[in-house]
């Protein structure tokens, strides 16, 4: 290209240049790619954000990820298996045709076929649910193997979709057929890894969203998508990263949005060889699995400091697995204070005076800042006299590794996806076995905790059943089966004019993106 | 000529053969994909199931006879993530990344030639410098660097440009190509730009030794002699014997384009292929991996068939034979 062309192209497309914040248009820059269409498909965050654009479950969840009415405005516990729901009147899909309990029976039995071959299928929602009938077109009845509590939880992840759409294949809903909802937008149309585009659905249940047309683009390189930010390519994004939020807040013209988030930061210590691979002490015994030592290394880490200093602010620190507002926290555990002098106190009171042999292993490309966050971590270890060497590993090869429990003493982080603490403290600390615990990777076990987390899933009384639940998290954090560092927050950055309330689940809904 | 055709086949053929060993192998060895994609409150009894379901289960060498025999069928797989075929995946997002790519060799070209030509002619001029300085920065600075503060500053700060993705597209015989709209141009012109720089660096530099070189030889001497005009020596006889090592750099870079895009597909948010496979990486989406790479060999081969063939072309000395 000769530069006068060059020069001429430069000044053309000045004149593209994307015009502020139209009326009744959205652009957003996610950090992620949807990677189906199929909303029963694959579990993974960025998927079940999209389909909450179109879809709608019998309820849903709120931005503090409490159960909502939604397609289904009551409903009734009949007997301990039993449950009645009475459905929304009026709700039409967006092909125009009229919702009605068929529709919701044939969305929950599509369930087991939309998961053949699925990554991480939606079956975990649905096992629970021996059948479905409709009593009448305006309500279901839903019978359960045993009393499940969390139904409600579980059903807010199944999307409803016309009876019609049963057939209807993962392949062809990616290819753009039959993408058919309830939602507040309609589908247009879908470029993997770069776009999706919705319309406004004018019949919506509730009122009509503020937007005709949103495109959602995807930016996975964070400074990429702050650049689509700031040159004004797009009104909103979602997950800043760390470095950048100061840049976005003195930004003229730029909102930074942060909410705490459902993700909780851990350390998960190999709590079930005698010996360990990394972590040996004189005698080449593990000394993880004594309480006093796990204790010492929580009182070792300087929570504060590493909200403040690595991640720019943007978390809060965590004494137990879900943040403060959902079910089953309990009031009266808070974060262990930062006091190196006790720790030092304890390591000796354990027979660790000089400390102990310990290799500390992270992801590095998981989280955000998973790899300065773990350095910082091993520092902390340190400075009460153990032996701390960090080693951060790309993802693909960390978590297969940990799985094997190849390593001693791990960070991850974990997403209280069902909104209550047994969300997350069955996968993590529930005794490993059959069909439990897959993520307890450090084997803790209590038999104590085991029961009232059992109990708690049996039991439908709301008020006894966040009792177990702050019982079990009591157990497990006097244990600390798992030590809790932070929770990690979820941040936007918006065009002046728009508003958007956060969710602590870091989804990015159109529908709640107000004109201010 | 066709035993040649046959021969460069049959190399492409154990190409092929070998890198599929090696990446099934290697992939193998990194870890288990239901590790990463798997949620975390499924059972163990669940992840076995998908580990089935993926025919992980069973022992490498047999997981290897399968993918060899379906793709010998023109099967490579279903992608883990998406449930579709790997290869229509990479199919689906191919003309971005050759778009990209061709947009950034024919920039090489038009301004790596022109300037390389006149810093061979006039090496000591003041401009033939400042072009010999340029191109040792093109060389010297990294890609995502350039790439970030380009769009620093003709997307943020100066806002002429938008800073990412790809613009309107028109289907050109059912291939949606942007090249052809104002909008799919603008898009174009930061990613080209910067995949380009390192080229056009490269191409001034070979262009200006082929010249220098070929301007010392007795018959540019003789062409003076006979009275041709300046202008026809270098355009037709010193240009034409400064080809010849262009072409061969040019062949093998643009493969190391369309591989090397991935850098800038990720900065500019470029929907090519180069971004599907970083995903893919790291979620060790192997029937994705595999693909990618077999097309890779199968395109590096066929460019160099062309640079082969280019030579004879260009110089009639150079003979294709097959051994």
């Amino acid at each position: 290209m000769k530069p006068v062309a060059l020069a001429a192209l430069l000044a053309a497309s000045t004149a593209l240049a994307p015009a502020a914040l139209s009326a009744q248009e959205l652009t957003i820059g996610l950090a992620a790619s949807t990677t189906s269409m199929d909303p029963q498909f694959y579990v993974v965050g960025p998927n079940s954000a999209m389909a909450r654009n179109i879809f709608d479950g019998l309820v849903n969840q709120d931005e503090n990820q409490q159960i909502v009415p939604a397609l289904a405005t009551s409903w009734k516990i009949v007997d301990d298996t039993t449950w009645e729901f009475t459905l929304r009147e009026g709700v039409t899909f967006h092909d125009g045709s009229d919702f009605t309990a068929e529709d919701v029976v044939a969305s929950i039995n599509r369930v087991p076929k939309a998961s053949n071959n699925s990554p991480s299928s939606f079956m975990p929602y649905v096992k629970a649910i021996k059948d479905v009938q409709a009593v009448d077109p305006s309500t279901v009845r839903i019978t359960t193997d045993e009393p499940t509590p969390l139904l409600l939880n579980n059903l807010s992840r199944i999307a409803i979709l016309p009876a019609e759409a049963a057939e209807t294949t993962t392949e062809q809903m990616n290819s753009g057929e039959g993408v058919i909802g309830t939602g507040p937008f309609q589908f247009v149309s879908w470029v993997p890894d770069s776009e999706v585009v919705v319309e406004r659905n004018d019949a919506y249940w509730a009122e009509p969203a503020a937007w005709e047309d949103v495109t959602f683009k995807v930016f996975k390189n964070n400074s990429a998508r702050v650049a689509a930010m700031l040159s004004g390519d797009v009104d909103m994004i979602e997950s800043i990263p760390t470095a950048d939020t100061r840049r976005l807040v003195d930004a003229e013209d730029v909102e930074v949005v942060s909410v705490a988030g459902n993700r909780v930061m851990y350390l998960h210590m190999d709590q079930g060889r005698e010996e360990s691979p990394f972590a040996t002490d004189a005698e080449g015994k593990n000394p993880l699995r004594d309480p006093r030592v796990r204790r010492a290394l929580s009182l070792s880490l300087n929570r504060e400091a590493i909200v403040d200093r690595i991640m720019d602010g943007q978390g809060v620190p965590a004494g137990q697995l879900v943040p403060e507002g959902y079910f089953g926290y309990d009031s009266e555990i808070s974060a262990d204070p930062y006091d190196p002098e006790a720790a030092k106190e304890l390591l000796t009171e354990a027979g660790y005076p000089d400390g102990f042999e310990l290799t500390f292993h992270a992801s590095n490309d998981r989280y955000p800042n998973d790899s300065r966050v773990a350095q910082a971590i091993g520092q902390f270890f340190s400075r009460i006299g153990i032996d701390t060497s960090v080693e951060t590993l790309p993802a693909s090869v960390y978590f297969s590794r940990a799985s094997n429990l190849e390593f001693s003493f791990i960070m991850g982080g974990a997403a209280v996806e069902t909104g209550e603490a047994s969300g997350v403290l069955g996968p993590l600390l529930e005794t490993y076995g059959e069909s439990a615990g897959r993520g307890n990777r450090g084997r803790y076990s209590n038999p104590e905790f085991d029961s009232a987390l059992s109990e708690a899933r049996q039991t439908l009384d709301e008020e006894k059943r966040r009792e177990l639940l702050e019982k079990a998290t009591e157990i497990a954090m006097t244990d600390l089966g798992v030590i809790p560092v932070f929770y990690l927050a979820n941040t936007w950055a918006l065009e002046d004019g728009i508003d958007y309330p956060g969710r602590s689940d870091g989804y990015t809904l159109a529908y709640d993106v107000r004109p201010e | 000529m066709s035993g040649y055709l046959f021969s460069r086949l049959l190399q492409t053929a154990v190409t092929l053969f070998v890198m599929s060993v090696l990446v099934f192998g290697g992939l193998h060895m990194v870890g288990n994909p239901v590790d990463v994609l798997l949620s975390p409150t499924a059972t163990p009894a669940e992840r076995l199931e998908v580990i089935k379901s993926f025919g992980l289960d069973r022992p490498v060498w047999e997981q290897y006879w399968i993918f060899l025999k379906n793709a010998l069928t023109g099967n490579l797989g279903n992608s883990f993530v998406f449930n579709q075929p790997a290869l229509d995946l990479i199919l689906q997002r191919m003309p971005a990344t050759l778009e990209l790519a061709a947009a950034a060799l024919l920039m090489a070209l038009v301004l790596g030639i022109p300037l390389g030509i006149y810093a061979g002619l006039k090496p000591n001029g003041w401009f033939a410098k400042s072009i010999m300085t340029f191109s040792i920065l093109g060389f010297s600075l990294p890609t995502f660097w350039i790439g970030l503060v380009m769009i620093m500053v003709f997307a943020v700060q100066l806002g002429w440009l938008p800073s990412s993705g790809r613009g309107d597209t028109v289907d050109v015989l059912g291939v949606p190509v942007s090249i052809f709209t104002m909008d799919g141009l603008a898009h174009l012109a930061l990613p080209a730009f910067n995949l380009a720089l390192f080229k056009i660096s490269l191409v001034i530099r070979i262009t200006r030794a082929g010249v220098l070189e070929t301007m010392q030889l007795d018959f540019v001497r003789f062409a003076r002699a006979k009275g041709l005009p300046e202008k026809r020596i270098v355009t037709v006889h010193v240009l034409k014997n400064t080809l010849i090592p262009l072409i061969t750099v040019i062949g093998l870079e643009l493969g190391s384009l369309i591989a090397f895009a991935v850098v800038t597909e990720t900065i500019f948010a470029w929907p090519g292929m180069g971004k599907l496979i970083i995903d893919a990486i790291a979620v060790l989406d192997r029937p994705v991996i595999l693909a990618y790479l077999m097309i890779t060999v199968v395109m590096f081969s066929l460019i160099n068939l062309a640079v082969d063939i280019l030579y004879s072309v260009v110089d009639p000395r150079v003979r294709l034979e097959g051994n």
